[in-house]
């Protein structure tokens, strides 16, 4: 081991001693270079002055409490997910019964799904490795599919893998996937148009495209299925940005029952003080008892700090109210 | 726990068994909870990473082809969530963060190899909490994995995609950013 020259190479030496995983002879050598040399000496020092302060291993305090509660809603998320599939198949059907009289542009539809096929000889059929459930609803469920309304111009093959070929047979086992795109133009107040995001927005689109369709319903979310599907994703979504602009559309609807009641419920059960705070200053000008009844839940149980505090002052405004009354 | 039993553990949650996919991130969580610690504003956000991380880790387990270290390769993917995230939702996420910043209380440190014991004042909690904010990305990826978890430099460069050399150079600014900042607490 050399003493490099310059004296960020030498920063380098001293980071390669405190994390490189070194063993115990390259510690020792380096060790003694630091008694021929002040000026190395001198900056590991000045690190080992800084990992007092902070020392290695310092790191965000995680209690029981916080760990049980995201056990449980791992679990919960978890159990969400293993229930996709059916809700990916009841969207696939509801859009089978949607009509689609307009020339598609803007919104995409991507339904990607993987076969597993036998094609060596045309007698093999009941060796395909394909669940029965995916060939029934193909084959039988396909005038109402909306696979149906698809050209096979349009559909693309991609992914496609050989599983496995037997060369003395002939015999082969070929995975692929299908994709196709389909768009939609037209303007975001048209109810076939909306009503597709709202129907996307509870399904299993990317978390960004989630927001994006939040954003681009902002004109038009006062209507009945609109705000429904906010109150859906305030209430169901697992990104808390999502869920944080969703409570952020809500609110100049806080005059309705429903929406009131969607506030809430993200004011009592959402993790995201975030979301919580928004719901809260929604809820702030309401002082009916359901309302008061949840204030006073939280100015106790929340863990943020102002929720706790103007709950109670709210409740305490509310009660001496009564008690001139 | 045996490695055998984790490996069989992984091995089950491969064919989609939530049980053993839940046994398994027992072994993890305190410590992938403090990774997405780490890079979130506040203790809720952290809890968020970590919930997206471990669903892109159950979503991703049946790829997983035992060639690293489990744990490796779910580190990979708590801090890619974290920054896919922040990318993703940026703008969002800032208008979350300003509401939390101005509420909140923020991560509380302590030393993990006595957690209970050795709890941090608030004081220097809150500081280094506003230093981790100053530091870039990947700044902010090679400290806490190698300060904060205890990764050797090849370990951090496995979870980051780069070379050693690279961990160090970042990991050098880290320091002498946090340095600057915590100046008078060293």
């Amino acid at each position: 081991m050399t003493i490099p020259d310059t004296k960020e190479r030498q920063q380098f030496l001293v980071l390669d001693y405190l994390y490189g995983g070194w063993d115990d002879a390259q510690k020792r050598e380096f060790e003694q270079l630091l008694i021929v040399n002040e000026s190395l000496k001198q900056l590991l020092d000045d690190e080992i002055r800084f990992d007092e302060s902070f020392p290695v291993g310092t790191q965000p305090l995680i209690e029981q409490e916080r760990l049980d509660g995201n056990r449980w809603l791992l679990r919960r998320n978890l159990q969400k997910a293993s229930r996709s599939g059916l809700s990916v198949q009841k969207w696939l059907s509801g859009l089978a019964q949607r009509p689609f009289s307009v020339a598609f542009q803007g919104a995409a539809m991507a339904m990607t799904f993987v076969l597993g096929v036998m094609v060596a000889s045309p007698d093999n059929g009941s060796n395909s490795q394909v669940p029965d459930e995916l060939l029934l609803s193909a084959a039988q469920d396909s005038n109402e599919s909306p696979l149906a309304l698809i050209s096979d111009a349009d559909f693309d093959i991609y992914k496609l893998k050989v599983n496995h070929y037997d060369a003395a047979t002939g015999d082969i086992d070929l995975s692929f996937s299908l994709a196709s795109e389909t768009r939609l133009s037209g303007n975001v107040a048209d109810p076939k148009i909306n009503q597709l995001m709202v129907v996307a927005l509870q399904d299993d689109i990317d978390s960004a495209s989630r927001l994006d369709t939040i954003n681009a319903l902002q004109p038009v979310v006062s209507g009945d299925k609109v705000y429904e599907a906010l109150i859906y994703v305030l209430t169901n979504d697992q990104n808390p940005g999502v869920r944080y602009q969703a409570v952020r559309s809500l609110v100049a609807l806080s005059d309705k029952e429903r929406v009131r009641d969607a506030l809430r419920l993200a004011l009592q059960k959402d993790v995201n003080s975030g979301v919580r705070i928004e719901a809260f200053n929604a809820l702030m000008p309401y002082r009916d008892e359901q309302t008061l009844g949840v204030f006073r839940v939280q100015m106790n149980a929340d863990s943020s700090e102002y929720i706790r505090n103007q709950s109670r002052s709210i409740v305490e405004q509310a009660e001496n109210n009564s008690i001139t009354l | 726990m045996l490695k055998e039993t984790e490996d069989e553990l992984v091995r089950f949650a491969q064919t989609g068994n939530v049980a053993a996919f839940e046994r398994l991130m027992r072994l993890l969580e305190r410590q992938m909870l403090a990774v997405a610690a780490g890079f979130a504003h506040t203790p809720d956000d952290a809890n968020d990473i970590y919930q997206d991380a471990m669903m892109a880790v159950y979503k991703a387990l049946p790829n997983f082809k035992m060639e690293s270290k489990f744990s490796t390769w779910v580190h990979k993917i708590v801090v890619n969530t974290a920054l896919s995230n922040r990318r993703k939702l940026k703008r969002t996420w800032q208008k979350m963060a300003a509401v939390q910043a101005e509420y909140e209380q923020a991560e509380q440190y302590t030393d993990k190899r006595s957690p209970e014991l050795n709890v941090l004042d608030s004081e220097l909690s809150s500081e280094i909490n506003k230093a981790m904010k100053r530091l870039s990305d990947t700044e902010r990826i090679a400290f806490v994995l190698c300060h904060q978890q205890g990764f050797k430099l090849k370990e951090a460069a496995e979870v980051m995609s780069c070379t050693e050399s690279s961990v160090k150079v970042v990991l050098f600014r880290a320091r002498n950013k946090l340095k600057e900042r915590l100046a008078e607490y060293h």
